[in-house]
């Protein structure tokens, strides 16, 4: 193991965008050095299934890699897991990290994603130190890990958030035969993700199943016994026992090292242009930790997905490369909770007009979002063939449109 | 187990091979074999349609039948074939004696 690197592109971040761009570096015939230094010691993996089926008591709890460790090799792309970034230097060039080990680059990507949002309440562990047995959160293998060996024990679950990651996992604990509690704050389930039909048929879906769960709702406490979490207060006094909290009120972009070189952010998140550039010159970003311009109205958004990450990764290789990127295809998301499949492709936004197909007793939904007439996304629930055809629809689009 | 061999659909080119135990999907077996044109955007999750192969009728025996939410995602890809199968959904079951080969649709 060399103390020094010298190569073409450092990549900061060994998940879905980081590995992408590697690959893609390769795949446009760049040849310099590439190395991807990642913080996770797994072999790099798919993060999705980490809150879906990594649970299943008939799955064996391994995670699914991008590519063999063979295929790395076989591209030159040198891989460095455990390996954290701490500082870089870009005037120089040079990137230090924990180990000691330095890289000196031509061109730096930052695939950092994020870290879970961990909740800020005074009080909240009032006499009981900093922290408790029991609450977790899921973001990495390592949480999963740890989640799926608490689940063998607990019995009930409280989850706090109602986005895609909480009821997931929600989902998954259900199956498990756990009494599960969703605590959310707004007004209804996946309140910034989804329009408010989405919202309805998840869930009744989960309080179908005998999910119990509580909208409008403010934490106080979290009581502790024994050094381990035993109920959750509530603002209005209701006290929720259970013995597994699972904290999932969304992701706070990786933004240290941008920060440090004091690239623009906004809202925590790395602000990227089109071809993936952030405001520091030789430096490119992509993934969770990003925010981009729409093309549509030119607002700032973030789109936390697979999709997002593979396309600005592509989109990134061939800036790096020197090569003209492809208008990117429209975003696209899945969620899976217990036999229900959400597939949705395109940017929706709060104000777009909805033309629904809803039908409850099936739980199967399509809803069409038009804004100025057009159609900009599409969110199906367990009804592929629309979207599959929505994916191929907006493409077309997507390539006739002025961008 | 069941000995697989993956192959390049339209050039007959020789991708890799590999087996496929009982709670594997024939995508996984591709993704730890380094296979190329095998994708698993959604993680083997059948919300993607990025593991698309061709497989022959007799092949396609040993394996759990596709159901209708598969044959929707497939229907609508550009080169669906009758012989089309997301290769996320393909459990073996039971033990062919023989190779099986798996046509793999998409290029690197």
């Amino acid at each position: 193991m060399s103390a020094h690197a010298s190569v073409g592109t450092l990549i900061v971040g060994a998940g879905q965008a980081g590995i992408q761009l590697a690959l893609s570096l390769r795949s446009h015939g760049y040849e310099a050095p590439v190395l991807v230094a990642g913080e996770e010691s797994d072999s790099p993996y798919q993060r999705p299934p980490l809150s879906k089926t990594f649970f299943r008591n008939d799955g064996d709890g391994s995670l699914l890699p991008f590519r063999s460790d063979s295929v790395y090799a076989k591209h030159n792309i040198e891989l460095r897991l455990g390996e954290r970034v701490t500082r870089i230097d870009h005037d120089l060039k040079i990137a230090y990290c924990e180990s000691g080990m330095s890289v000196t680059y031509e061109h730096l990507a930052l695939t950092v994603g994020g870290t879970a949002k961990r909740l800020e309440i005074p009080g909240l562990l009032e006499g009981h130190g900093r922290s408790a047995r029991g609450i977790y959160s899921l973001r990495t293998a390592e949480d999963a890990r740890s989640l799926r060996n608490a689940l063998t024990s607990a019995s009930r679950v409280v989850v706090i958030g109602g986005g895609f990651i909480g009821l997931e996992f929600t989902a998954s604990a259900r199956e498990l035969g756990c009494d599960v509690t969703v605590l959310v704050a707004r007004s209804r389930i996946l309140s910034r993700v989804a329009p408010p039909v989405v919202s309805q048929l998840l869930h009744n879906a989960h309080t179908r199943r005998g999910v119990h769960i509580r909208l409008n709702t403010e934490i106080r406490r979290i009581i502790v016994t024994g050094g381990a979490v035993s109920g959750i207060e509530l603002s209005d006094g209701t006290m929720v026992p259970c013995d597994l909290v699972l904290v999932g009120i969304g992701l706070s972009p990786r933004n240290e090292l941008a920060k440090a070189l004091g690239i623009t952010c906004i809202d925590g998140a790395i602000c990227v242009d089109a071809a993936g550039r952030t405001s520091l010159d030789g430096v490119v970003a992509a993934g969770d930790c990003t925010t981009f311009t729409s093309w549509v109205d030119g607002t700032h958004i973030t789109h936390e997905s697979v999709s997002n990450a593979v396309d600005q990764a592509k989109v990134v290789a061939a800036t790096i490369a020197g090569i003209e990127a492809p208008p990117r295809p429209e975003p696209w998301f899945w969620s899976d909770q217990y036999d229900l499949k959400l597939q949705s492709v395109g940017i929706s936004h709060p104000d777009d007009e909805l033309e629904i197909d809803l039908d409850e007793d099936t739980e199967t939904l399509v809803a069409i979002h038009r804004r100025n007439g057009a159609v900009r996304a599409v969110t199906t629930v367990n009804r592929p063939r629309e979207f599959m055809r929505a994916r191929k629809d907006l493409e077309r689009f997507a390539l006739e449109s002025v961008r | 187990m069941t000995d697989i061999k993956f192959v390049q659909a339209f050039t007959g080119a020789e991708l890799g091979q590999g087996t496929v135990g009982r709670n594997d999907s024939v995508m996984e077996v591709a993704i730890r074999e380094g296979v190329p044109g095998i994708f698993a955007e959604c993680g083997g999750s059948m919300s993607c349609a990025t593991c698309h192969v061709f497989i022959s009728p007799q092949d396609n025996t040993h394996f759990e039948e596709q159901d209708i939410s598969e044959a929707e995602m497939v229907e609508e890809l550009e080169k669906c074939t009758s012989e089309s199968r997301l290769s996320c959904q393909l459990f073996i079951e039971g033990d062919a004696t023989d190779v099986i080969t798996i046509r793999v649709v998409e290029e690197e």
